[in-house]
C-alpha cells in the first residue's frame, strides 16, 4: 500500500488541476467571506423631511438591530459555519471533480493499462486512490474550517449592540427571520461536518460514474444528472405519495443530504425547526439516527461499487 | 516444450462478435515469436487476454508458468500494448519512476532503472521533458522503455515500430535482436513482415479471430515456395500440366512477365528432383527448372485472403 501511495504522490504533486482545487477553494471562500464581512455594517436608515421623534427612535433601534444581525455570521465561532456554508458549493463540486478527474483520466489517457500491468491487484490501487482523494477533500475542509476560525481575527466586524436584537424587533419583522442567539463551537463544527459529508457523497457519486463511464467529463455529467433527476423525482413523489409510500422518497441520496444539512443547521441554532426541509410538502421527518444510517449505507454502497466496477473491468484502453 | 506463453482455447466475444475464437498456441522460452494478422483479426485482443487486461469467455493463459493476474508473474513481463499511454504532465523519467514505484521498487533503484531504460531507447537527452511535448515516435520509444523497466524475461510487443522513423525502426529491430540474443522471450505482433522474417523463429497467423497457421518461420516460408518449370513449346507445357495433375500436384500458368510456357508448381511432398524425374519419365525435358522462394508477405496474403 505504501508504494501505491508514494506512486500516487509522484503523480499528484505535478498535477496542477488538483492543486488549483485544493488551494483555490479556501482562497475563493475567504474572498467571499471578506467581501461579505466588509459590507455587513452597511445598514442605515435615512430621514428626509419632517419625521416625528418616535419614528426616529424606532428607526434608530431598527438600524442598530440590523447592524447587530448582519455582524452575527462573522463572530467566532459562528464564522466557522459561515465560512463552511460559503465553501459548500465549491467543496462539493471540487470533491466531485477531483474524484472524476483522478479516476476518469486514467482511462482517457490509457494509463490504467500500465497501472494494471504493474499492479494487477486493482483493489489495492483503488484503495490508495481513495485514501488520496479523501485526504485531499479533508485537507480542503480543514483549511476552510481553520480559515473560519481565524477569519474574525483577520477581518474584524464590529458586533454592534447584540442587545438591540430585542424580541420585539425580531418578531416585528424588522430583521430577516431566524434565530439570533449564540452558536456554540460544537454547533458550528456540526454544520461544517455536514457539508463534508455532502462533499464525500459528491466524490463517491462522481467517482463511480467516472469509473463506470471511463471518463472524467462523463463522470461529472452523469453524477450531476443523477442528482437532478433524483431530486425532482423525490419532490414529485413527496408531494403525491400517501401512507407508507411517503417514506420512499426519504431514502434518496439527495433528500438525505438535504435533510442532514437542515438538521445540522437546526441543531446548531442557525435555523429554526420550522424552516429548512420541514417546509417541503410531503416531508416526513426521520429520526436523526435513522437518517444518518441511510446516508451511511448510501456512502458505503457508492464507495463499495467503485471496487466492484474496477475489479472485473476489462482494460481495453 | 518449455513455454513462456501457453494459450489454450482462448475465446473472447465483444457482443455477439467473436474477436478471438478458440486460439491455442505455445511460445517457447528464449524464442522470438511473430504474431501476424490483418487489422481487426484479433491480435491486440489476444495480447490483452495474455496480459490479463481482458478476461476470456473461455480458455486459459499461462505466462512464464503463472497467471497473468499474479503480480510476481507480471513482474517478469514487459509489454507494449497498442498506443503508448503516459501522464502528459510528467517527464519521461518521472513517468518511468512512477511505474517503478508502483511496482514496489525503492526510490534509488527505480530511478536507476528509469535511467537505464531511457538509455536503451535513446531518450536520455529528453528524459526531463514533459511527455505531452513528445512526438508519436518518442512516445513509442518511451513505451518500449517502460516495457524494459523491470528487466523482463518475457517481452510482449504490439506494433512496437508504429510511428517510428526509418532510423527508429532499425533501432527497435536491433533492440529486439539484442533482447533475443540475451535469452529473453519476445512475442512480437507487427504488420512489418520483413521484420518478422528477419527476427522471428516461429510465427502464428491470425485471421478473423482464428489461427490459420502456426509453426517455424522456415516451415511457413517453405509452404509458399513454388517450382517454376519452363518449356520450349506450349504443347510441352500443356502435356506437363496434365502429367503433374495426374501425380496430384497443382500446376498453374505463370503470371505475365515469366516465360510464356512456364508452369508454377507447388512441390508439396515431392521434391524438385522427384518432379524432374517424373517429367523425364514422360519424355518431358524442361528448358529451365527453378525453385522460387516465397516471401513472408506472399505467404501471409495467401493465408489471409479469402479465409
Amino acid at each position: 500500500m505504501g508504494s501505491l501511495l508514494r506512486a500516487d504522490w509522484l503523480r499528484i504533486r505535478r498535477c496542477w488541476d488538483v492543486w488549483i482545487i485544493v488551494l483555490g477553494i479556501p482562497v475563493l471562500t475567504l474572498l467571499a467571506y471578506v467581501a461579505g464581512a466588509s459590507s455587513s455594517g452597511n445598514a442605515s436608515v435615512q430621514f428626509s423631511g419632517d419625521v416625528p421623534a418616535d419614528v426616529k427612535t424606532q428607526a434608530v433601534a431598527q438600524e442598530a438591530a440590523m447592524r447587530a444581525f448582519q455582524a452575527l455570521p462573522y463572530q467566532f465561532p459562528r464564522s466557522i459555519a459561515t465560512m463552511a456554508q460559503g465553501a459548500a458549493m465549491w467543496l462539493v463540486v471540487g470533491a466531485a471533480f477531483l474524484a472524476a478527474s483522478m479516476l476518469g483520466s486514467e482511462f482517457s489517457w490509457g494509463t490504467i493499462r500500465n497501472v494494471a500491468l504493474f499492479r494487477p491487484d486493482r483493489l489495492r490501487y483503488l484503495a490508495a486512490r481513495l485514501v488520496w482523494l479523501a485526504g485531499l477533500v479533508l485537507a480542503i475542509f480543514v483549511a476552510v474550517v481553520a480559515l473560519g476560525a481565524i477569519a474574525p481575527v483577520l477581518v474584524r466586524v464590529d458586533p454592534g449592540n447584540p442587545a438591540a436584537l430585542t424580541p420585539d424587533i425580531v418578531n416585528s419583522g424588522m430583521v430577516p427571520p431566524g434565530p439570533t442567539g449564540d452558536v456554540s463551537l460544537g454547533g458550528a463544527l456540526l454544520v461544517a461536518g455536514s457539508l463534508f459529508c455532502v462533499a464525500l457523497a459528491g466524490m463517491a457519486l462522481a467517482g463511480l460514474a467516472a469509473l463506470k463511464f471511463r471518463s472524467a467529463a462523463s463522470g461529472l455529467l452523469v453524477a450531476g444528472i443523477y442528482s437532478i433527476v433524483e431530486g425532482i423525482g423525490a419532490s414529485l413523489l413527496m408531494s403525491r405519495a400517501t401512507g407508507d409510500l411517503r417514506y420512499v422518497p426519504q431514502m434518496g441520496l439527495t433528500v438525505r443530504l438535504a435533510a442532514l444539512l437542515g438538521d445540522a443547521q437546526t441543531a446548531a441554532g442557525l435555523t429554526t425547526s420550522e424552516g429548512g426541509q420541514s417546509g417541503t410538502p410531503g416531508w416526513v421527518p426521520l429520526p436523526p439516527l435513522v437518517g444518518a444510517a441511510i446516508l451511511a449505507v448510501w456512502l458505503a454502497g457508492l464507495f463499495g461499487l467503485w471496487f466492484v466496477v474496477l475489479r472485473r473491468a476489462d482494460i481495453d484502453e | 516444450m518449455d513455454a513462456a506463453i501457453e494459450a489454450h482455447g482462448l475465446v473472447r466475444h465483444f457482443g455477439l462478435v467473436p474477436a478471438v475464437d478458440g486460439i491455442s498456441f505455445q511460445v517457447p522460452r528464449g524464442s522470438v515469436y511473430g504474431f501476424l494478422g490483418p487489422n481487426g483479426s484479433g491480435k491486440t485482443t489476444t495480447i490483452r487476454l495474455l496480459l490479463g487486461l481482458l478476461r476470456p469467455d473461455r480458455g486459459s493463459v499461462s505466462l512464464l508458468g503463472g497467471s497473468p493476474h499474479d503480480a510476481s508473474c507480471l513482474a517478469k513481463v514487459g509489454a507494449v500494448v497498442e498506443r503508448p499511454a503516459f501522464y502528459p504532465y510528467l517527464s519521461a523519467h518521472e513517468n518511468l519512476r512512477l511505474f517503478a514505484t508502483l511496482a514496489g521498487m525503492p526510490f534509488a533503484a527505480g530511478s536507476a532503472a528509469a535511467d537505464r531504460a531511457l538509455g536503451i531507447v535513446g531518450l536520455t537527452v529528453v528524459a526531463r521533458r514533459h511527455v505531452d511535448g513528445f512526438s508519436t515516435g518518442m512516445k513509442q520509444r518511451l513505451a518500449v522503455a517502460l516495457a524494459l523497466l523491470r528487466d523482463p524475461t518475457l517481452v510482449i510487443l504490439d506494433e512496437p515500430t508504429n510511428g517510428l522513423d526509418p532510423g527508429g525502426v532499425v533501432e527497435v529491430r536491433g533492440l529486439i535482436g539484442d533482447l533475443a540474443a540475451s535469452g529473453r522471450t519476445v512475442f512480437l505482433s507487427t504488420h512489418v513482415l520483413t521484420e518478422v522474417e528477419q527476427l522471428c523463429d516461429r510465427v502464428a497467423v491470425l485471421q478473423r479471430g482464428r489461427l490459420v497457421a502456426e509453426g517455424l518461420t522456415s516451415e511457413l516460408l517453405e509452404r509458399g515456395q513454388r517450382l517454376a518449370i519452363a518449356f520450349d513449346t506450349s504443347e510441352e507445357a500443356d502435356r506437363a500440366a496434365r502429367v503433374l495433375a495426374d501425380a496430384g500436384l497443382q500446376a498453374e500458368a505463370a503470371a505475365a512477365g515469366d516465360h510464356d510456357n512456364t508452369l508454377l508448381v507447388t512441390p508439396g511432398q515431392l521434391g524438385s528432383s522427384a518432379i524432374s524425374r517424373l517429367l523425364a519419365g514422360n519424355d518431358l525435358y524442361p528448358a529451365e527448372l527453378v525453385l522460387r522462394r516465397a516471401s513472408l508477405e506472399s505467404v501471409f496474403l495467401e493465408l489471409t485472403e479469402g479465409v
